[in-house]
């Protein structure tokens, strides 16, 4: 119910600006100040008076959204946000020889609303009209009193489907149709890396047809949840760009969620969200039990995990709940056969810390951890966002010493330079000459990064970076 | 989307100052800034998250991206390109590039500004009575106007004939927002120039700004709480006093009209020339070049009128993003410690007692050396200049302000306005005082890019005997160890904290800090039933013997420890009760139970809270057989001073100094309770049975 009302407006030859519908009437107070004697009712938005400038603005100015906040009518109504797109359109047939006309929405405060959706909105409205206007002069010929009419019920028939179901399709005439869509802004999705490891929060078979992109169907049936990019690139034979943007997608429109790769060398240690999260919520303590208990192995399902969003959760709640009255058993056992209970694995979580590798904790709760999926233990902490990776950076120190400034520069052109060779030899062929292991030791790569890169394990990085000749190498994690 | 809020980015790209006067001549455009707005470029980099191509393999990723979705409408949206295919066939915007160049030197006769019909946008920018005092917010594309206009009253006045106090000029420096400035700018002084009856009927500064969209209302929020209602309030009192803005907009207005008539002046020429002639328009000029890049703006309005403006800078922050959200600036400060105030908003507030308790056992970090700070504020002057100083100098970042106040002899409140005020002004950051027995890692948010030219100011500021920042924060890396272990002998330890101090305030490690829970386990709720339902009984007994019965079994459930006690927790339960409430009904009997906050703890979990303390003394409890009887005691006398604070949100560092304990004793009964950072959740004999849960974080 974003949309508060449609207001169609255009300039009169004789009276000025003037407002020819408005869905629902009387949402704008039309007469200015002469209007005292009304009482101004809870249903008026603003006042004609106020905004008219703005909906009919010199021709200039015509052609451009134009959203205006406007002063609330009472004080304590909330400011309304009017969206309208002015169209001016030359012609000798008209009086004054141009037709100024507007179809603004008005929306409700914009902490409520996303107004960058309806933009698009406006806009497609204002170019339509605009067409049909300029075919078949759809708008100047129309001399229906307020109220009435075909563009009266068009705005009625446009603010109803769009409040209730988002989208219109509104037939104007044999061949133009109104065809219009909300979408939500979305964020830019974020960066993709060779070494991330992304995972499906939603069932994608059942979204996917054969008219997706060929790259997408290739890629998707290696997208589990431990295969890197680049892994998955490899397993699917597509390109690491291509899949990459592939990813992106996904993530743009929230279908997966982006990890680390595990390793049983991997640290992870608890954020800030700990408390409001695990510790305090006895259903993701279940929820994490069911998913992480190996005893479930056979029968489980790849998405018992639920991610953030509201209506998994909730489904997840209600799984929650049922399974609990029916049976408890899914809570797992340790090598004794105790169970562990809730607060058994916030325990196992608090556990993990800086500087403790995974196989480290493991053998300190080897007893406990018996009958635990160790890789989906932490993941759910990463995917909840209440762990995170600790990762791991080489540095060379004698690369950034004092005295070595100019060595500094003459380094950091080499590896500006092995870029660009590196970016036409991608373009060339797909034989590409490798980088070499210095110029990941500034701090700023990621073991992962880097075992990615050269497609190796982190044991025989360690083995590379103690190499003589690297001068001293310092280990850092973050 | 809180995270992305965390970048600055004023997204400032214009002032435009609008006049009207009573002419009837229609509203005038009288001074902007910069002159060629959208050609300006802005130095403030732009935290655009595509642009950090740091991938070696695809560094055109994220350009491809972007450009393949130009025609999908919902597409991610870029957001530096003015996105032409939004405007229609006529649009002006979509023409900047091409208008912009024709007009960049031609006289300024029907211009465009900003890619839009000069006259045009002013008439728009001038509207009417009704946003008088109010935030007026257009948009126009992708360009955002936002302003307060201010009119004249409607007798054409500025101010009321009435007497009235005398006013003050606003406050000289910073605090501007304080009480000198009236609500309605209508304080007068009672005889200068009665008969003026302005000319000037509205004026209004307006701010150009372009944010993206999902962050549009939180960027216009600020900018607009933040500088432009400030602002404009300060303009509304020098014009109200003495026609400031009149003056100055007439003057400008005519040395304009005179430079045009010359005709040989470029647009940018003359607003060169304008800067020049009028403070106004300086002052207009400072905001915008403070402002667009995030710095402070000290303005002088005017000879004696003086004020500061900035949209305050996030500086620390609890919640590190995950891979797929939007990042926080590297080197933000990653912490939970941010109880004490630090906004505009706790500026303003008088402080209660209850935040300078909160706040006592916090100490400032100052982030450049006290001797600048205090030459800055003597430069500065403004009322807090002589105190200022003396503070800046006792402040030490190892000592509380509890500390500080005996030392330095100064009064807690004291203490708390100067910090709150070099906070504020982004002199410093609170932080819980640095200890060598405290834990700090290396910050998960630091900022490795940053490494050669840190090792640089670190080599040139501390002695060449310790080690070098990489091997120091190699040291930090490993499992966490109270900083002093890093500290080889007494004598270092002061220059080890001076270093700890530089590596705080550079954002390269952050505090681990501890917190616990309650844990009650099977055992002790089975005993606290079983204990319970003998008290029932023998209550119940007496009554009977009394004969009667229902008062007395009223009394005695709220003669339950916690009833008596605290009887508001009861009613308050069932808000934050939900969490306890699932517990009871799906897991309590099976498995054991986190007590989230002992201050509110559910009946049912006071009991359990009882029975534990009460256990301490006992024997036969398993929790305690390990321990001596005087141990036991002296858990038993601290329990209420300590269990409160395990609740998950209260570091335990905190606790000696807010209970004003000794460290060494809160610590040794951490250990007692099962505080145990180096073994697995079991202990040595396979038993899951401390008291306390802990977790650290920073």
């Amino acid at each position: 119910m974003s949309i508060k009302a449609v207001i169609y407006s255009r300039f009169d030859p004789q009276e000025g600006p003037k407002i020819v519908h408005q869905v629902p009437e009387d949402s704008i107070s039309i007469s200015g100040s002469l209007d005292t004697s009304i009482n101004l009712s809870s249903e008026v938005l603003l006042s004609f008076s106020t905004v008219s400038r703005f909906l009919i603005p010199r021709q200039s100015l015509c052609n451009n959204l134009v959203c205006l906040t406007s002063p609330p009518s009472t004080p304590d109504s909330s400011p309304c946000i009017v969206v309208s797109y002015p169209v001016c359109i030359k012609g000798e047939h008209y009086p004054r020889n141009e037709f100024i006309f507007n179809f603004a929405l008005v929306l409700s405060p914009p902490d409520t609303t996303d107004v960058p959706s309806y933009k698009s909105v406006v806009t497609k409205l204002a170019h339509l009209m605009r067409g049909l206007e300029e075919q078949t002069r759809f708008l100047s010929d129309d001399v229906s009193p307020p109220g009435t009419g075909k563009i009266y019920s068009l705005c009625e028939t446009l603010i109803e489907d769009l409040n209730n179901y988002a989208e219109c399709m509104i037939p104007i005439d044999e061949v133009n149709t109104l065809n219009i869509k909300l979408f939500p802004t979305l964020p830019n999705p974020a960066p993709v890396k060779a070494w991330h490891v992304p995972l499906f929060t939603v069932r994608i078979e059942s979204l996917m047809d054969e008219n997706w992109d060929l790259t997408m169907q290739r890629v998707i049936p290696f997208i589990n949840g431990v295969n890197s990019v680049k892994k998955i690139a490899l397993l699917a034979d597509a390109d690491l760009k291509l899949t990459k943007s592939c990813v992106r997608h996904l993530l743009y429109y929230g279908c997966v969620l982006l990890l680390d790769i595990f390793s049983f060398n991997a640290i992870y240690a608890p954020t800030s969200e700990f408390t409001s999260m695990i510790a305090s919520d006895s259903e993701m303590q279940a929820e994490c039990a069911r998913y992480v208990n190996t005893a479930f192995e056979p029968a489980r399902q790849e998405n018992a995990i639920s991610t953030l969003d509201v209506s998994s959760s909730l489904k997840s709640s209600i799984a929650a709940t049922t399974t609990a009255t029916v049976d408890d058993d899914f809570w797992p056992l340790t090598a004794c056969g105790d169970v562990i209970d809730g607060v058994g694995v916030v325990q196992l979580f608090a556990n993990l810390r800086q500087g403790l590798t995974v196989r480290d904790w493991y053998k300190s709760n080897s007893n406990m951890l018996a009958n635990i999926d160790l890789r989906r233990f932490i993941t759910f902490g990463v995917i909840k966002g209440f762990l995170y990776r600790v990762h791991r950076y080489a540095i060379q120190t004698n690369g950034l010493k004092v005295d070595s400034r100019n060595e500094a520069r003459s380094r950091s052109a080499g590896v500006s330079l092995g870029k660009q060779t590196i970016d036409r030899e991608n373009k060339g062929s797909k034989n590409r000459k490798t980088m070499p292991l210095t110029s990941f030791l500034d701090g700023t790569h990621s073991f992962d990064e880097v075992c990615t890169y050269y497609g190796i394990s982190e044991k025989e990085l360690l083995r590379r970076l103690s190499q003589t000749h690297l001068g001293e190498v310092v280990v850092l994690c973050r | 989307m809180s995270s992305t809020i965390s970048v600055p980015d004023p997204c400032l790209l214009a002032i435009l100052l609008v006049c009207q006067t009573r002419e009837g001549s229609g509203p005038e455009l009288v001074y902007h800034w910069p002159p060629d707005p959208l050609t300006y470029s802005n130095p403030s980099k732009r935290s655009d998250w595509d642009a950090t191509t740091d991938d070696y393999d695809s560094s055109s990723d994220s350009e491809d991206y972007s450009s393949d979705n130009d025609d999908d409408d919902f597409g991610p949206v870029s957001r530096n390109k003015l996105d032409v295919s939004v405007h229609g066939p006529g649009s002006k915007l979509g023409r900047i590039a091409s208008t912009k160049s024709d007009h960049e030197d031609s006289k300024t006769k029907d211009s465009t500004l900003l890619g839009l019909d000069e006259d045009g946008l002013v008439a728009l920018l001038a509207p009417d009575r009704s946003w008088h005092k109010r935030k007026f917010e257009l948009s126009i594309n992708d360009l955002t106007f936002v302003g307060r206009p201010v009119f004249a009253k409607h007798d054409g006045l500025w101010r009321k004939r009435k007497r009235a106090k005398a006013a003050k000029p606003p406050a000289e420096t910073s605090d501007v927002d304080t009480t000198t400035e009236d609500e309605d700018g209508t304080q007068q002084t009672p005889n200068q120039d009665q008969s003026s009856k302005s000319q000037l009927m509205m004026f209004h500064v307006v701010f150009v700004m372009n944010p993206p969209p999902l962050d549009h209302s939180y960027r216009v929020k600020e900018m607009y709480d933040n500088v432009i209602k400030k602002f404009s309030r300060a303009l509304q009192w020098v014009q109200v006093h003495n026609e400031y803005v009149w003056k100055q907009a007439e003057s400008l207005h005519s040395r304009r009209r005179q430079l045009l008539a010359a005709s040989t002046h470029s647009r940018k020429a003359v607003m060169k020339d304008l800067l020049e002639s009028s403070s106004l328009a300086k002052a207009l000029m400072s905001v915008f070049n403070a402002i667009s890049t995030s710095r402070i703006a000290s303005v002088s309005l005017g000879q004696n009128v003086s004020m500061s403006l900035q949209i305050p800078p996030v500086t620390s922050t609890s919640y590190l993003p995950s891979l797929t959200e939007p990042p926080i600036p590297p080197g933000l400060w990653l912490t939970t410690a941010t109880e004490t105030p630090s906004s505009s908003e706790d500026l303003k507030k008088q402080t209660s007692s209850s935040t300078l308790e909160l706040a006592k056992s916090y100490t400032l970090l100052l982030k450049s050396p006290p001797h600048r700070i205090a030459k800055d504020v003597q430069v500065a002057g403004g009322p807090l200049a002589s105190h200022l100083p003396k503070f800046v100098a006792a402040l030490r970042p190892t000592k509380s302000f509890f500390k500080l106040t005996n030392t330095a002899q100064m009064s807690l409140p004291d203490v708390q306005l100067l910090a709150r005020h070099l906070i504020y002004w982004r002199r410093a950051i609170a932080i819980p005082p640095l200890h060598q027995r405290d834990t700090y890692i290396v910050s998960p948010n630091a900022d490795f890019r940053k490494l050669r030219e840190a090792c640089r100011s670190y080599e040139a500021q501390f002695p060449s005997s310790l080690p070098s920042l990489p091997r120091l924060l190699n040291l930090l890396s490993g499992i966490p160890r109270p900083f002093m272990t890093l500290i080889p002998s007494h004598d270092h330890k002061d220059i080890y904290m001076l270093v700890l101090a530089w590596l705080m305030r550079n954002g390269w490690v952050t505090q681990l800090r501890t917190f616990a829970y309650v844990r009650i386990d099977t055992e002790v709720k089975q005993r606290s039933k079983e204990k319970e339902r003998e008290m029932r009984a023998s209550i119940a007994q007496d009554a009977k013997i009394d004969g009667a019965n229902d008062i007395k079994k009223d009394d005695a459930s709220s003669n339950e420890p916690n009833g008596t006690e605290r009887p508001s927790f009861v009613s308050r339960q069932s808000s934050d009760g939900r969490q306890s409430l699932k517990n009871g009904r799906m897991i309590n009997d099976k498995g054991a139970t986190l007590i989230m906050s002992p201050p509110k703890a559910s009946p049912e979990e006071s009991r359990w809270l009882n029975y534990l303390h009460n256990s301490t003394l006992r024997d036969d409890d398993h929790h305690f057989s390990s321990l001596s009887n005087e141990e036991r005691e002296e858990i038993h006398r601290y329990w209420p001073n300590l269990t409160k604070y395990f609740d998950g949100s209260t570091a335990l560092e905190s606790v000696p100094i807010k209970e004003n304990l000794k460290r060494k004793l809160v610590w040794s009964l951490y250990g007692k309770l099962g505080l145990d950072f180096d073994r697995g959740v079991e202990d040595s004999k396979g038993m899951n049975n401390s008291i306390i849960v802990t977790i650290r974080h920073w």
